[in-house]
C-alpha cells in the first residue's frame, strides 16, 4: 500500500467503514512508514476529542422549554385536538361498547316487564312481611310502623340512588349520547314502577308483592346506576374486558 | 444509538404526527443527547445547541408526516437534526456576510495556540479551532470524520461533488492540527 491508498484507508476506518483486508493492509503500511502513522493517530485522537465535545448533553431542564414551544404550536394544537375528536367518534360507534351497553339495558327492561306484570295482577291484602318486627300492638299502629319503614328504607334508597344519579349524569360521559339516553328511559320506566309500587301501597299498606315491588325496583335502579357508572369507568380506561365482566355480572344479578 | 423496533418506531411516530406531548417527551429522552453532540460541535457554542435542539424537535413534529420507516426513528431525526444544524450554518454564514464556506488551498499561516508538547488539549482551543474553519469545510469535516458520514453521504447532504467533500475534510484536518499545534506533516511519507 501507498501512502495515498493509506489515506484512503485512513478515512473509511474514520467512517468505520473499512474491510478487514484493507485493514490489515493499512496497519502493515503504518508499521513501516511513520508519517503516516503519525497522521493515522493523530486523526483518531481528533476524532475521539471532538466526540467528546458536547457529550455533557443539554440542560436537564431543555425538555420543559422544548414541551412549551411544542404546546404554544398552533399546528401542535390542532393536530392534538383532532386526535382527541377521533378518538372521541371511534368511541361513540365502537359496537362492542354499543352492544355491552345495550345487554345492560335488555337485562333491566326485561326485568321490569316482570316486575310492572306483577303489579297490575297483584293478588288482595296478604300478611304483612315488615310487621313481624314492628312492636306495634294494634291495626292502626301497625300500618304506621309499616309505612314508617318503607319510608325509612325508600330514604335509603333515594339517598344513594340521588348521589349514583349525580355521578352517572357527568356530562363528560364517554357513553354514546343514545345509548345514555335508553339508560335514562329505562331509568324511566323503574321509577313509574317506583311509583306504581307505592300507590299499591297507599291502597293496601300490607301488600306484600307492593313491598318487594316497591324495594325489587329500588335494587333495580341503584344495581342500573351502579353498572351504568363502572361501565362509564371502564370505557374510559378504554377496558373491553372489564366492560364485558360488568354486562356478565349483570345478567347473573 | 439505541435500537428500537419497527413496530414501536411506527407506534411513536403516530402518536408524533396526533401532537401527542409524552410520546414527544419519550423521543427527547431517547435522542436528545446525540442531538445536542451534533449541534454543539457543529454550532459551537451551549447556547445555540439548545436553540437548536428546540428547534429540531418542532421541526421533527412538522416533518414526521414523511418518516415512513424506512429507516429507524433516530436515524430520520438525526439526519433531520444535522440538516436543520448546516442550514443554520448557512444563514448565519449569509447574515455575517461571510461568503467563504469553504477552505482555500492557499491557507494563510496560523500560529499553534497549544502547546505541542502538552498532552492534553484544552477543550476551549479545539472549539475554538473547529470555529475557525470556514462553515461548509466544518460541516463536511464533522460530518465525515465525527459523525462517521462517507464521502458521498456527505455530499449529498452538502449538495457539493463528492471529491469536493474529500479535498475540504482533508483540509480541515490539516488546518486543525495546524491550529491546535499538532502538524504531524514533518514526516516523509512512501
Amino acid at each position: 500500500m501507498k501512502c495515498q491508498d493509506a489515506e484512503q484507508a485512513l478515512d473509511a476506518r474514520l467512517t468505520g467503514t473499512l474491510s478487514r483486508e484493507d485493514a490489515d493492509a493499512l496497519d502493515a503500511h503504518l508499521i513501516g512508514c511513520p508519517a503516516c502513522r503519525a497522521a493515522e493517530t493523530e486523526a483518531r485522537r481528533l476524532q475521539a476529542d471532538l466526540r467528546r465535545l458536547g457529550s455533557e448533553g443539554p440542560s436537564p431542564r431543555l425538555w420543559e422549554r422544548v414541551s412549551a414551544r411544542l404546546d404554544a404550536d398552533p399546528e401542535f394544537q390542532r393536530a392534538g385536538a383532532a386526535a382527541s375528536a377521533r378518538d372521541d367518534r371511534h368511541r361513540g360507534v365502537d359496537w362492542r361498547w354499543v352492544a355491552l351497553a345495550a345487554a345492560l339495558i335488555i337485562v333491566v327492561a326485561g326485568s321490569l316487564v316482570g316486575l310492572r306484570r306483577s303489579l297490575d295482577t297483584a293478588p288482595g291484602p296478604t300478611a304483612p312481611t315488615v310487621a313481624t318486627t314492628s312492636p306495634a300492638d294494634t291495626p292502626g299502629d301497625l300500618v304506621g310502623a309499616i309505612e314508617s319503614e318503607l319510608d325509612l328504607a325508600a330514604r335509603h334508597y333515594e339517598n344513594a340512588i340521588a348521589g349514583l344519579e349525580r355521578v352517572a349524569s357527568d356530562g363528560d360521559s364517554p357513553i354514546d349520547p343514545a345509548v345514555m339516553a335508553t339508560v335514562r328511559e329505562n331509568l324511566e320506566i323503574i321509577d313509574q314502577a317506583i311509583d306504581d309500587s307505592r300507590q299499591a301501597l297507599r291502597t293496601d299498606p300490607q301488600s306484600q308483592i307492593a313491598q318487594e315491588s316497591l324495594f325489587d325496583a329500588f335494587r333495580r335502579k341503584v344495581a342500573l346506576l351502579q353498572d351504568t357508572i363502572a361501565l362509564m369507568n371502564e370505557m374510559r380506561k378504554g377496558n373491553p374486558a372489564g366492560a364485558t365482566a360488568i354486562a356478565s355480572g349483570l345478567n347473573k344479578g | 444509538m439505541p435500537v428500537t423496533s419497527h413496530a414501536a418506531d411506527m407506534r411513536l411516530a403516530a402518536r408524533c404526527r396526533a401532537g401527542d406531548l409524552a410520546a414527544f417527551e419519550e423521543l427527547y429522552r431517547v435522542h436528545s443527547a446525540r442531538l445536542y453532540a451534533v449541534a454543539y460541535r457543529m454550532l459551537g457554542h451551549a447556547e445555540d445547541a439548545e436553540d437548536m435542539l428546540q428547534e429540531i424537535f418542532l421541526l421533527a413534529f412538522r416533518k414526521m408526516a414523511s418518516f415512513k420507516g424506512d429507516a429507524s426513528l433516530g436515524t430520520w431525526l438525526y439526519r433531520l437534526g444535522v440538516n436543520a444544524c448546516l442550514d443554520r450554518l448557512r444563514s448565519k454564514a449569509r447574515r455575517n456576510d461571510q461568503h467563504t464556506e469553504w477552505l482555500d488551498d492557499d491557507l494563510p499561516p496560523v500560529r499553534a495556540r497549544t502547546d505541542v508538547g502538552g498532552a492534553v488539549l484544552h477543550r476551549l482551543d479545539l472549539e475554538r479551532a473547529l470555529r475557525e474553519l470556514p462553515p461548509g469545510c466544518r460541516a463536511a469535516f464533522l460530518l465525515h470524520d465525527v459523525e462517521g458520514f462517507e464521502h458521498r453521504e456527505v455530499a449529498t447532504m452538502l449538495g457539493i461533488a463528492e471529491g469536493t467533500s474529500k479535498s475540504q475534510v482533508h483540509k480541515a484536518r490539516l488546518r486543525l492540527r495546524s491550529l491546535l499545534g499538532r502538524d504531524t506533516t514533518g514526516g516523509t511519507r512512501a
